[in-house]
C-alpha cells in the first residue's frame, strides 16, 4: 500500500526516472489512498512537463483525477482544462508563461493539470500555503528526475517512479534505477566547513581543480552541481580527496560510469541534506515498446534497492 | 521644471528616493511617476504638501499602521478592473476583486478615522460595499471564491447530478468506471455552461461600480505614496514650506546625503542658512569650504519641494519656480562632442531662454572656471549681469571680486579661521589625518556679507594639505611678488 509509506512525511516529491515510468499512476493511487483515509492532499508540480502532442487534436485529458476537498496548485490558462468543480483560495504572486500560479480547492472530484513553481524556495512557500489551508500532506510531482529537482528542502520523501519506457535493456533499466536511488540516499557528511567562496569554470578545470586540492586533498565541498566534467578532472589526479560533499543527492549531476571510477578510486560522497527515499514504483509496460517481463523486473529492481518496492499496474497499489 | 539624469545624479537626489518606499505596486507606480508640480498645478502641490503635513502629524496613529499592513496586501488589480466593461471576468478575476473589495472595505474603515483627524483636502477613499454584495450575498467576509450552486438554479441541477456520477465513479472500476467517466464529460460541458453563464451575470452586475473600483485603486495609490512620504519625513526629518511669490528663504538647511557621509566619517553638516529674492546673489569663499556642497543643498531642496516633498530644513519658504537650472562645469551632462566648457555654455544658453519663459531658479558654480581667468571673468560678469536682470532668482559661485562687486547681496562661506589655523597647524605637525584637521578647522556655515572683498585661503587650504614644501614656497613667493593693494591677503603662511 503506497499510501501508507507516505504516511511519516508531510511533503512527498514523486520522481520519475523518464516520461510514462508510472509517476500519475502512482500520483492517482496516493490520491485515492487519501480518499480512503479521509487525509486532505494537496497537489503542486515542480514546473510543468512540456506540452503533450494529443494537447493538439483536442482529445487530450489531464491524466490526474482528485477527490472533492482536495487542494492544487495550476497555472490561471491551465484552470479552463481542469473539469473538478473549484474554490480559488489564493494567487501566489508566482508567474509561469500560463499565467500565475493559482491555489485552489476541488469542490466536486475530476481532472486537474498542475503547473507549480520551480524555484525550490517558491515551492516551500507554495506548500507551507497549501498546509495553512489545512492539507495534512503535500504531494509534489516533480516531472522529470534530473531535469527538475526534487531537492531535500522542498520534499521531505521521494517516490521514484521507473519502467519499461526508460529502454529496452532490462538489465540496465534496473541498474540506472539502483543508481539514481544510491544518490537520493547517500549518507549526511555532518557540518560544512566555511567555503572559500572559489569558483570554477573559469579556465581549465583539471588546472583549478588541482590548485584547490593543494596541500589538502581530504574532501571536496562543492556548493552546487558535482559534474560529469568534474569527476573526470578529479580522476586525471594522481592524488584524489576521500570524500566528495555536495548539498543533496539531487546536485550529483553524474552518470554511473563516473560514479563507479571514483568509487573505485576510493572516493565517497556525503551530502549535507537527505532525501529519504520512500519507495521505487515499477511499470512493466512501455509507451515506446516490448514490456517487461512483470515478475522479473519487480524481482531484479527490488534486489538492488534498499527501499519498498510497487508494482504500480497491481491491483495492491490501489489499496 | 526638470532636470536630466545626471542634476539629479548630481544634486544627491537618489539619496532621498531611495528611502522613499511605497508599500503597494500601485503607490510604487506614484513614486516612479513623480515628478515637479506644474505651474498650472500650483493649487495641487500646496494641498500636497499640506496633506502631508497633516500625514506627518498624525504620528504613529493605530489606524495608520493598519492602514499601511492593508497596503502591503493591496495587489495591482487595475487590468482586471478595466475587463468589468470589456467582457465577463472568470472565476480567479472574480476572486481577485472581491479579495479587493475585502481589503477595500478595511483600508476604508482605518482610513474614514485617520481622515476625522488629518482632516485632508481633496483625498477620498470610498468603500464600495455593494459591489462586494454582489460577489458575497451572504456577507461570510470570506477571502476565498467560488461559484456557488445556491446562486443559480440551473448551476445548482447539474451540480448535483454531476455529484450523483462522481460518486458511482469513486466505487467502480475498469469499463464500468471508463462509461461513466464518458457520461460525466457531458454533464461538466452543461457544468461549464452554467458557469460561465452565472460569470456573465455577476459581471453586469458588478459593472455599474467599475468607476467607484477604478477610482479607489487611484485614490489607493496616491495614499500610500502620500504616507511613504510622511514615514520619509519621520526618518530624514523635514519640514513643511511655505510657497511665497518671489522670495525664498531656508533656515537651518542640509542635505540628507552629505549630513549622512559625514556623519558616518564621524563629522556633522552645518546647517545653511539664506534668503534670496529675484536677480542674482553671489556666494564666495575658500576652496573647500563648501559652496558646491551650499548650491546642491539648495537645488535638492528646492527640487524636492516641487515634487510634493519637504525640504530638509527647519524652516523653508520657496517660491514656484517653472525651472531649475544647474549650471556646472564638471557637472554638465557631457552632450557628445562638447567639452566641459561647451556644455556649461550650452546649459547657460537654456537658462537665458527659460527666464525669459518663466520665473527660474538660477545656479551657477564658477562659470567657465575651465577657460582662462581674464576671458572666465568677462564671461561671468555679462551672465551676472543678464541674469541680475532677468527677474529670476540667481546664485553665483564665483571667486571673482569684480563680480561679487556687482551683486547688491552676497553670500560667503565661513571657511578657516585664523585662530582654528594655528590650531590645526599644530595638529598636523603632531601627525594628525590632513583632511580631518582641514575639515574641523573649516566653518562651513554661510553668512551674508557687505563687503566684495573676498578672503584669500587658498594658501592656507594648501598649507593644511601638506603640499610639497618647495611648491608651496614657490607658490608664496607669488603672492609677495603680486602684492597689490586690492590683493590683500590676511594670511601668507610662513610670513606671521
Amino acid at each position: 500500500m503506497l499510501f501508507d509509506l507516505i504516511a511519516p512525511y508531510t511533503t512527498v516529491c514523486l520522481a520519475g526516472m523518464c516520461k510514462n515510468a508510472g509517476k500519475t499512476t502512482a500520483l492517482n493511487a496516493l490520491i485515492r489512498g487519501a480518499r480512503e483515509r479521509g487525509v486532505s492532499l494537496a497537489l503542486t508540480s515542480i514546473g510543468r512537463d512540456g506540452e503533450r502532442e494529443d494537447l493538439i487534436t483536442g482529445t487530450y485529458k489531464p491524466p490526474i483525477y482528485v477527490t472533492g476537498g482536495t487542494l492544487f496548485a495550476t497555472a490561471r490558462e491551465l484552470l479552463q482544462r481542469c473539469d473538478a468543480t473549484y474554490e480559488v483560495l489564493s494567487l501566489t504572486g508566482v508567474y509561469t508563461p500560463l499565467g500565475e500560479v493559482a491555489i485552489l480547492r476541488a469542490l466536486s472530484d475530476g481532472f486537474v493539470e498542475l503547473a507549480g513553481p520551480s524555484m525550490t524556495e517558491q515551492i516551500v512557500a507554495l506548500t507551507e500555503e497549501m498546509e495553512g489551508f489545512g492539507a495534512q500532506k503535500v504531494l509534489i510531482d516533480g516531472a522529470l528526475f534530473r531535469r527538475s529537482l526534487c531537492a531535500p528542502e522542498a520534499a521531505e520523501g521521494v517516490i521514484l517512479a521507473t519502467g519499461a519506457s526508460y529502454g529496452p535493456n532490462m538489465q540496465k533499466t534496473a541498474e540506472d534505477t539502483a543508481f539514481v536511488a544510491r544518490l537520493l540516499t547517500l549518507p549526511e557528511g555532518g557540518p560544512w566547513p566555511d567555503l572559500q567562496g572559489r569558483r570554477f569554470g573559469r579556465g581549465d578545470l583539471y588546472d583549478e581543480l588541482s590548485d584547490a586540492l593543494e596541500g589538502t586533498g581530504e574532501a571536496l565541498y562543492v556548493a552546487g552541481a558535482f559534474t560529469d566534467a568534474m569527476a573526470s578532472a578529479l580522476l586525471r589526479r594522481r592524488t584524489i580527496p576521500h570524500q566528495v560533499h555536495v548539498e543533496d543527492g539531487t546536485r550529483l549531476l553524474l552518470s554511473r560510469e563516473s560514479y563507479e571510477k571514483l568509487a573505485a578510486r576510493g572516493v565517497s560522497f556525503r551530502v549535507r541534506r537527505r532525501n529519504e527515499l520512500v519507495a521505487v514504483t515499477v511499470n512493466p509496460f512501455s509507451a515506446y515498446g516490448t514490456p517487461y517481463d512483470p515478475a522479473a523486473f519487480y524481482e531484479l529492481v527490488k534486489s538492488r534497492v534498499a527501499v519498498p518496492v510497487v508494482n504500480v499496474l497491481e491491483k495492491t497499489i490501489w489499496n | 521644471m526638470e532636470l536630466t539624469h545626471k542634476q539629479k545624479e548630481d544634486i544627491g537626489l537618489a539619496f532621498v528616493l531611495d528611502r522613499l518606499s511605497p508599500l503597494s505596486p500601485l503607490g510604487r507606480e506614484k513614486k516612479r511617476a513623480l515628478e515637479p508640480y506644474a505651474r498650472e498645478e500650483r493649487g495641487a502641490l500646496e494641498r500636497e504638501l499640506e496633506n502631508l503635513d497633516r500625514a506627518v502629524a498624525l504620528g504613529d496613529h493605530p489606524a495608520l499602521n493598519r492602514f499601511r499592513q492593508g497596503l502591503m496586501q493591496l495587489r495591482d488589480i487595475r487590468a482586471t478592473a478595466d475587463r468589468l466593461n470589456e467582457r465577463s471576468l472568470d472565476q480567479v478575476e472574480l476572486f481577485e476583486l472581491k479579495r479587493y473589495l475585502l481589503l477595500l472595505s478595511e483600508l476604508a474603515a482605518a482610513f474614514r478615522i485617520l481622515e476625522a483627524q488629518a482632516r485632508w483636502e481633496g483625498l477620498s477613499l470610498r468603500d464600495v460595499s455593494q459591489a462586494l454584495a454582489v460577489l458575497d450575498p451572504e456577507g461570510e467576509r470570506n477571502p476565498t471564491f467560488s461559484l456557488r450552486a445556491s446562486w443559480s438554479e440551473e448551476l445548482a441541477a447539474v451540480r448535483a447530478e454531476k455529484a450523483g456520477i462522481e460518486k458511482r465513479i469513486a466505487q467502480t472500476s475498469g469499463e464500468e468506471r471508463e462509461g461513466l467517466l464518458t457520461r460525466r464529460t457531458g454533464i461538466v460541458a452543461r457544468e461549464a455552461a452554467a458557469e460561465q453563464a452565472l460569470c456573465e451575470d455577476l459581471t453586469r452586475r458588478l459593472r455599474p461600480w467599475q468607476p467607484a473600483i477604478a477610482e479607489s485603486l487611484e485614490a489607493l495609490g496616491r495614499l500610500d505614496l502620500l504616507f511613504a512620504k510622511a514615514a520619509l519625513v519621520r526618518e530624514l526629518g523635514g519640514r513643511k514650506p511655505t510657497l511665497t511669490e518671489k522670495e525664498l528663504s531656508f533656515v537651518n538647511m542640509v542635505h540628507p546625503a552629505v549630513a549622512d557621509r559625514l556623519r558616518r566619517q564621524g563629522a556633522r553638516f552645518t546647517p545653511l542658512s539664506l534668503s534670496l529674492s529675484p536677480g542674482a546673489a553671489v556666494l564666495t569663499g575658500a576652496n573647500m569650504g563648501g559652496k558646491s556642497v551650499c548650491l546642491k543643498t539648495l537645488a535638492l531642496n528646492i527640487y524636492l519641494t516641487h515634487c510634493g516633498l519637504f525640504p530638509f530644513a527647519q524652516r523653508a519658504a520657496v517660491p514656484f519656480f517653472d525651472q531649475l537650472c544647474l549650471i556646472r562645469g564638471e557637472g554638465e551632462d557631457g552632450r557628445e562632442g562638447l567639452s566641459s566648457f561647451g556644455g556649461e555654455l550650452m546649459a547657460a544658453d537654456g537658462a537665458a531662454r527659460a527666464v525669459r519663459e518663466g520665473f527660474c531658479l538660477v545656479l551657477f558654480d564658477e562659470f567657465a572656471r575651465g577657460t582662462n581667468p581674464a576671458e572666465a571673468q568677462r564671461f561671468q560678469q555679462g551672465a551676472f549681469s543678464y541674469f541680475d536682470r532677468s527677474g529670476s532668482v540667481c546664485l553665483f559661485v564665483t571667486h571673482y571680486e569684480a563680480v561679487a562687486a556687482r551683486a547688491r547681496r552676497r553670500f560667503l562661506t565661513r571657511g578657516i579661521r585664523d585662530m582654528d589655523l594655528a590650531e590645526g597647524r599644530r595638529r598636523i605637525e603632531a601627525g594628525a589625518d590632513k583632511l580631518a584637521v582641514l575639515r574641523s578647522c573649516m566653518d562651513y556655515g554661510i553668512e551674508e556679507v557687505t563687503a566684495a572683498d573676498l578672503p584669500q585661503r587658498a594658501l592656507a587650504v594648501a598649507e593644511l594639505l601638506g603640499v610639497e614644501g618647495e611648491l608651496l614656497s614657490a607658490i608664496r613667493a607669488e603672492y609677495r611678488a603680486e602684492y597689490r593693494p586690492e590683493y590683500r591677503p590676511e594670511y601668507i603662511p610662513g610670513e606671521d
